[in-house]
């Protein structure tokens, strides 16, 4: 008994000891040390462990500029504009002494809080999502949250876990919202037709009421979001043509399998650059794919990187992918991480992907136009009308010719015009085909539709114009899965037109899905 | 009995005594009632005589009702007195208000009266003595009747203290009552004067005789303006007289206290009369005035008979007025007023120079250059003349406002280019009939003898409005030419097949031959249509172009303009300033509505043009116009630098504006002529690869002759030496004999053969000296021509002149063959330049082929697209002709003389590009600025020449006397010969 008080009274002076020491120790805890530790957490995106790292020292020393600084990037990381701005002001009245570029980042600051301002936020139930829209872009949530659910959960299962916390996304009306919260400019978005990028822990989106044509604005969601998992597990280690060629990789995770062959356009880009010898390096892809000169040179970029993940995905699946993740997050250089999964250095990655894209019997696609993202102009109407993929000049003319007698009602004739320019052009021109659709709808013969845009419908994949008229002949024909189908994919291009929204409400409820035909009604009430 | 008595008599005394204070009480409140009563009258009466003053209050009717009110209250107070006469009453009043005297005192009185033994006298002395001391204990008071009591006298103090306050109401109506008092004191109801006669002078302008009125008595009509002189007799002796005319009051002049005389000047009209003094002091005045009524001086009435209607101007030079103009008393000046509609601020004058009547009926014709009036302006114009008053000054009558429309060209331009638009509808109709009515998927099918009637017919109307369309399109100076040639070219073909379908119809061929050329019909068709639309777009656009072009010329004049004001401020100007920036704002909504019209109505696909689109470039416009209203704020407080300022934000705009009208006026243009664009750039390639063969060839010509030359000058420098010298020496005797040629025996055509000699042998000696022997062999030969025609020529007389000119002749044709000799020597010596020679004149000869190819070319070219017939195929003629001339030159071993030919070849291969280059831009129509649209030409001033102007200029002359030296072209030198002939002549 007296020896188990003695043993009491021991392990309470350990106690007393232990705390004392680690007061101490605290108390001479390097300041430099944990903001380097912070900063790395917020350069990895773990923007909840970073708050818990720096609360306390927060708490502490709440006028410490080191930690105001990297409170206020916190903050900004956290889609906290404002607070961001707050403290960033505080800073002022607490030091002269600004580091290099903390002026700037003020100045980013600033101009993404003030291009937010009127800006809705949306959490979805399990609070995994945090949505910021403006307006009628409130179209898109239901589709954007759904998009971004199946997305989490199969990056999830490619990349061993979800991260921490709530992802936050934003969507932009415009570009120029987009240029305003971003380093890029208004010509550098539309150069290289950029409509989304995934930087300061977030997803930044432009709506696709933004484009003229809108734009397949799920696998661009997908796409910044296949980033965002990346950044969160290298920080800023992986090259952009890694990056890029990730996110093109598992852009489409949420609705296809991996390694899923590429759509059409990009594959006749690649073949047709491939035999004409005519590449983007990946030297050139650095800094940003924003940044290069043309859309049809981003395209083509893509769809390099894209490939190459093919190869690297066929070799050695996710894992291999994931490892050399690691690898680079552990500072290890490009040639040494590559080297150590696939045995290959940069070099060696670079010729051995040109051999085998060769061998993949990538082929050309006859008659297929690279059509460029259209941003709108304030002013500009939505008209789709567009001649640029036309090149032949009585082709052109026949084309014009059939939507002059559209309009003005004479279907039959307009068909037959059409049917001239195809005669001279061939079929896969999206205005021809798109316009002799229409025209045989007019003429109610909706069972030649399917056909007449099947080339279409594979060569541009993005126009919402062929996939309205699909749905309307699979109505027509009464078929009316493949009607929901295509109107489904209307509405994942562009979401602000009615018509896909009034014939899914009805279609959603002759088959029963009550909930999705609320939400097309709900659509069509914002679209009033 | 002497108690009973006293007491008797203390009682009744003391009813008496009550009975007096009542009545005394009672009159003062009854004469306080009368006093308010009074008061309130004439209050009443003050306030119903100012409110209607119209009305007689008459004061005795004012006195009357006093007076029944004063009788009525004393009556009411006499009755009431005469009740109490009785003392038995006021016992019966005292014991009624005191209930202690238990009839007592009325006993008492009783008592008084009869006293007889009826009662015992005990009783009734100690109700006596009882009665009088209770009724000294006693304060009584009779009361008069309820409504004379004390707020009467707070009522009368009321009045009172209104009496005293200044301009209070009740003042004022008390006032007026004085001064009817005062003014019912003086009127007197009869004439005061008799005799009264009235002069009348009329006011000037009316040119009246002066009017006398002799015993004048009822009223008068006369002007503003008219003095009257007034002389009348006076009933009675007065002292003093005026006349009083409302508030006027005119003094009069006395003479033997009767005579009245006066004059004034009359301003108002209203009644007047007499007031006068008389010798006892009265003031009368008369009560029956007389009456002056003021006779009207109306404004001038203006009629404008011509124009009838507002007009539309095709030529903003003149215009025709009548106008009809009258007065009642005449008038002053006649003017016709002009201003830009929407600006009346700034109106132009045009005096009417007729003479001045009372009536006036005229014309003119008015020149609108001098409002610097364009096209599209709307001028207000009306007629003003103003009367002859000379009292209130002259009255401004004017016509009415017509509005006159300059007619732009523009808006039949618009109204071309929308039949045109209307035409594609009707053609897109007739092209729809055309394929649907024989389509075997026609759910709506036709019998078809009928429907190819009706589309014969449908086309054949469309071929005919197209014709009409094209031959006012050749009229319309904003339409280019070459949409009308290009327009008329597919007209043609259509009209082509739809001849031949008429034609097969009428032959009654088959059915597949009918839908064959039905085919033929819809691809003529098809092609117009398209067309058509490109050129809608593109003369859209032109338009666009040209209103844009006019802004940037308004803004240029207005900056002009504004800077000429700094310099010199006047009202002229700026009232021009003012007016150019209202038509600029005007052409600038003009522009913006035409942008506007122009989204609605062009095909969508040409929306596309990102001129077009640029809503932004709409902003900047009616922001522009907008900053174009402080403008002239700026203007006003002579801010001129801020107001270029501006003008130069405003250019950023239209600048914009004007370069993207252009690429989009040139991307259509690609767009529309592919072919043609294709057919050019090689043509261009061509000529490209020519100019740089060309340039080749002539740097190697360049080095060969530099080569020459070397190589000539050192075997003249050291073997022929001695020749050389000689030449030099026979040069110098040259010069020698032409400058003692007297100049001024030459004349005409000797004047000039002499000149050029002088500069030739001049250019010999230099060219000697220098030993350029080539060089100075064309001086020489050039020189000897000169002098072959003043030896020929000169008159036989002056045999001094003839003999220099003729020995000149001999010593420069010995130089000629010398020279020619050493060059034959020199060249023999060089040899190895010969090759060099050869191969170059060689390559020159194939550059001269390549030229002759892309000559047929552009021939065949022009052949397969009318587009191009604009390009002139002379450069390329004037470069092979060059080239060979080079050629030649080269093959003579003369490298140095073909130079000027192959750069002459080069200028013409420059030419050719640009030529070639200008004809892949579109042509727009040569449309006139808006300053040549304003002006005829009959209207502009002609400059006439003074005699300074006649000289012609130094540089000008010295390039002649150059030509004159150069030799002239082969072929061309009897031509030369014989100019110089004619100008002597």
């Amino acid at each position: 008994m007296k020896f188990m008080g003695y043993i009491a009274k021991l392990a309470v002076l350990w106690g007393l000891l232990g705390f004392c020491w680690s007061s101490v120790t605290w108390a001479q805890r390097d300041p430099e040390k944990a903001a380097e530790e912070i900063r790395s957490l917020i350069d990895h995106w773990q923007t909840d462990a970073a708050r818990r790292a720096i609360q306390p020292w927060l708490e502490r020393d709440g006028d410490a500029p080191l930690f105001v600084v990297l409170n206020a990037q916190l903050l900004y990381y956290e889609g906290k504009y404002a607070d961001a701005v707050s403290e960033l002001n505080r800073l002022e009245t607490l030091t002269s002494e600004w580091p290099e570029g903390l002026q700037t980042f003020r100045a980013e600051v600033e101009s993404t809080r003030q291009a937010l301002v009127g800006y809705d936020e949306f959490r979805s139930e399990n609070g995994r999502f945090v949505v910021r829209y403006k307006g009628r872009d409130r179209i898109l949530l239901p589709w954007i949250l759904d998009v971004l659910q199946r997305q989490d959960d199969a990056l999830a299962a490619h990349w061993g876990g979800r991260s921490e916390g709530s992802v936050l996304v934003e969507i932009y009306p415009r570009h120029e919202v987009l240029a305003a919260v971003t380093p890029l400019t208004e010509k550098d978005l539309e150069t290289s037709g950029t409509i989304a990028l995934c930087k300061y822990n977030k997803l930044m989106v432009t709506s696709p009421g933004g484009l003229v044509r809108g734009y397949g604005w799920r696998d661009t969601v997908a796409h910044e979001f296949v980033h965002y998992y990346i950044t969160k597990l290298s920080g800023e280690t992986v090259p952009i043509w890694l990056h890029e060629g990730i996110a093109k990789f598992d852009e489409a995770a949420w609705h296809r399998e991996p390694d899923s062959p590429m759509d059409p356009p990009e594959e006749d880009l690649l073949a047709r650059s491939l035999e004409a010898k005519k590449l983007i390096t990946f030297e050139q892809m650095h800094p940003s794919m924003a940044k290069l000169p043309s859309q049809e040179a981003a395209s083509l970029a893509y769809a390099e990187v894209h490939s190459v993940l093919k190869m690297l995905y066929q070799k050695k699946g996710y894992d291999g992918l994931k490892q050399l993740v690691q690898n680079l997050d552990q500072k290890l250089p490009m040639d040494l991480a590559l080297k150590a999964v696939y045995g290959l250095d940069l070099q060696s990655l670079w010729t051995d992907w040109g051999k085998w894209a060769l061998k993949q019997g990538l082929h050309t696609w006859p008659g297929l136009k690279h059509i460029s993202l259209k941003f709108k102009r304030p002013g500009e109407t939505e008209e789709e009308d567009d001649y640029d993929s036309v090149e032949d000049k009585k082709a052109k003319d026949f084309a014009k010719l059939g939507e002059l007698l559209r309009a003005r009602e004479r279907p039959l004739a307009a068909l037959r015009e059409y049917e001239k320019a195809m005669a001279v052009a061939g079929e896969g021109l999206p205005t021809v085909q798109n316009g002799a659709s229409a025209a045989l709808l007019s003429l109610n013969r909706p069972e030649k539709v399917p056909e007449l845009l099947r080339l279409v419908r594979v060569y541009y994949p993005t126009l919402v114009t062929t996939w309205l008229h699909l749905g309307e002949a699979y109505l027509k024909m009464g078929d009316l899965d493949r009607a929901i189908e295509a109107f489904e994919e209307a509405v994942g291009i562009n979401p602000f037109y009615p018509l896909p929204h009034e014939a899914l409400a009805a279609l959603y409820t002759q088959k029963g899905r009550e909930k999705e035909a609320s939400l097309a009604r709900a659509a069509l009430e914002i679209l009033k | 009995m002497s108690t009973q008595l006293l007491s008797f008599d203390q009682i009744l005394c003391a009813l008496r005594r009550i009975r007096r204070r009542g009545v005394f009480w009672a009159a003062i409140k009854t004469f306080s009632a009368c006093a308010w009563s009074v008061l309130a009258l004439l209050w009443l009466f003050s306030v119903l005589a100012h409110q209607w003053p119209e009305i007689a209050w008459n004061r005795w009717l004012y006195v009357a009702c006093t007076v029944a009110v004063l009788t009525l209250c004393c009556a009411l107070l006499g009755r009431w007195a005469w009740r109490f006469r009785d003392l038995l009453t006021v016992a019966q009043a005292v014991e009624a208000k005191k209930s202690g005297f238990a009839d007592g005192l009325i006993a008492t009185v009783q008592f008084s009266k009869d006293f007889s033994n009826q009662h015992p006298p005990e009783l009734v002395t100690a109700l006596a003595e009882q009665t009088a001391e209770k009724l000294r204990d006693c304060q009584v008071e009779l009361h008069p009747p309820q409504f004379y009591g004390r707020p009467w006298l707070a009522m009368i103090a009321l009045w009172g203290a209104c009496l005293l306050i200044p301009n209070g109401i009740f003042s004022i109506h008390f006032k007026w009552l004085e001064e009817q008092a005062a003014i019912s004191q003086t009127k007197h109801q009869g004439p005061l004067v008799a005799d009264l006669s009235v002069r009348c002078v009329f006011p000037e302008h009316m040119q009246r005789e002066p009017r006398l009125w002799e015993n004048w008595v009822g009223d008068l009509k006369l002007p503003k303006g008219a003095k009257l002189e007034l002389q009348a007799r006076a009933l009675e002796p007065v002292r003093a007289a005026q006349i009083q005319m409302g508030e006027q009051k005119i003094p009069l002049k006395i003479e033997d206290e009767r005579k009245i005389s006066g004059e004034w000047t009359l301003t108002e009209g209203g009644s007047w009369g007499f007031a006068v003094e008389t010798l006892r002091g009265a003031q009368l005045e008369e009560g029956n005035l007389r009456k002056i009524v003021l006779e009207p001086d109306l404004p001038p009435t203006v009629t404008l008979l011509e124009p009838a209607n507002d007009l539309e101007l095709d030529d903003p030079a003149q215009i025709q007025i009548a106008y009809r103009a009258a007065d009642d008393f005449g008038l002053s000046r006649i003017q016709a007023v002009l201003s830009l509609a929407g600006d009346d601020e700034n109106p132009t004058n045009v005096p009417q120079l007729v003479e001045l009547k009372r009536e006036i009926e005229s014309d003119d014709r008015i020149d609108l250059t001098q409002m610097d009036v364009q096209h599209g302006d709307r001028l207000a114009i009306f007629v003003e003349a103003f009367d002859n008053d000379s009292v209130d000054g002259p009255k401004r009558g004017t016509s009415v406002t017509r509005f006159v429309t300059i007619r732009s060209p523009r808006q039949k331009h618009h109204a071309l280019t929308e039949r045109l638009r209307q035409w594609e509808e009707d053609a897109l109709t007739a092209l729809a009939n055309r394929v649907e009515g024989f389509d075997a998927e026609n759910p709506n099918p036709v019998e078809p003898t009928g429907l190819r009637a009706k589309l014969v017919t449908e086309t054949d109307g469309l071929s005919e409005s197209m014709r009409q369309i094209l031959l006012e399109l050749k009229e319309d100076p904003l339409t280019a030419e070459e949409i009308r040639l290009a327009l008329l070219s597919h007209l043609n073909s259509f009209d082509d097949a739809r001849m031949a379908e008429k034609s097969l119809l009428a032959q009654g061929v088959k059915e597949a031959a009918l839908l064959h050329q039905n085919g033929l019909v819809v691809a003529q068709l098809e092609e117009m249509i398209v067309f058509l639309e490109a050129m809608n777009a593109r003369m859209a656009l032109e338009d666009m172009a040209d209103l844009t072009r006019e802004l940037q010329d308004a803004r240029d004049n207005l900056k002009a303009l504004i800077e000429a004001y700094r310099q010199n401020p006047n009202d002229a100007l700026k009232a021009k300033i003012f007016r150019d920036i209202k038509r600029l704002q005007e052409r600038m909504e003009e522009i913006r509505k035409r942008m506007a019209e122009m989204q609605q109505k062009m095909p969508e696909e040409f929306l596309n043009l990102d001129g077009l689109k640029k809503n932004d470039l709409q902003k900047g416009l009616e922001k522009s116009r907008n900053e174009l209203n402080s403008l002239e704020k700026m203007l006003e407080e002579d801010r001129f630098e801020e107001a270029l300022d501006a003008l130069d934000k405003m250019s950023q705009a239209l600048d914009e504006l004007s370069n993207s009208l252009q690429k989009d006026m040139q991307d259509l243009h690609d767009e529309t002529y592919p072919e043609l664009q294709r057919a050019l750039s090689e043509l261009m390639d061509q000529t490209r690869d020519l100019m740089r063969q060309q340039d080749e060839v002539s740097e190697k010509t360049e080095a060969l002759s530099k080569k020459e030359e070397e190589a000539q000058k050192e075997l003249l420098e050291q073997e022929l030496k001695d020749q050389f010298d000689k030449l030099v020496e026979l040069a110098t005797a040259l010069r020698l004999e032409v400058e003692q040629i007297d100049p001024d025996s030459a004349f005409g055509f000797l004047q000039v053969a002499l000149n050029k000699t002088q500069l030739n042998v001049d250019d010999l000696w230099n060219f000697l000296s220098q030993k350029q022997p080539t060089q100075a062999l064309e001086s020489a030969e050039s020189a000897l021509e000169a002098l072959q025609d003043l030896s020929n020529y000169w008159q036989s007389s002056d045999r001094v002149s003839k003999g220099h000119a003729t020995r000149g002749r001999d010593i420069d044709q010995e130089i000629v063959n010398e020279l020619l000799k050493l060059l034959r020597r020199a060249h023999q010596k060089m040899k190895q330049q010969e090759q060099g020679m050869q191969e170059l004149s060689q390559q020159q000869q194939d550059v001269a082929d390549r030229a002759e190819r892309l000559q047929q070319q552009l021939g065949e070219k022009q052949k397969e697209f009318g587009e191009m017939g604009q390009i002139s195929d002379e450069p390329l003629s004037q470069a092979q002709e060059a080239m060979g001339r080079a050629k030649k030159r080269l093959q003579q071993g003369r490298a140095g003389q073909a130079r000027p030919a192959q750069r002459e070849a080069s200028r013409a291969l420059q030419g050719m590009m640009e030529s070639l280059k200008q004809a892949t831009k579109p042509q727009p129509a040569d449309r006139p600025s808006r300053s040549q649209q304003s002006r005829s030409p009959a209207h502009e001033r002609v400059q006439i020449p003074s005699a300074d102007d006649h000289q012609s200029p130094e540089a000008f002359r010295k390039e002649l006397l150059d030509a004159m030296k150069a030799e002239p072209v082969d072929g061309y030198r009897e031509q030369v010969k014989h100019y110089y002939e004619k100008i002597i002549q």
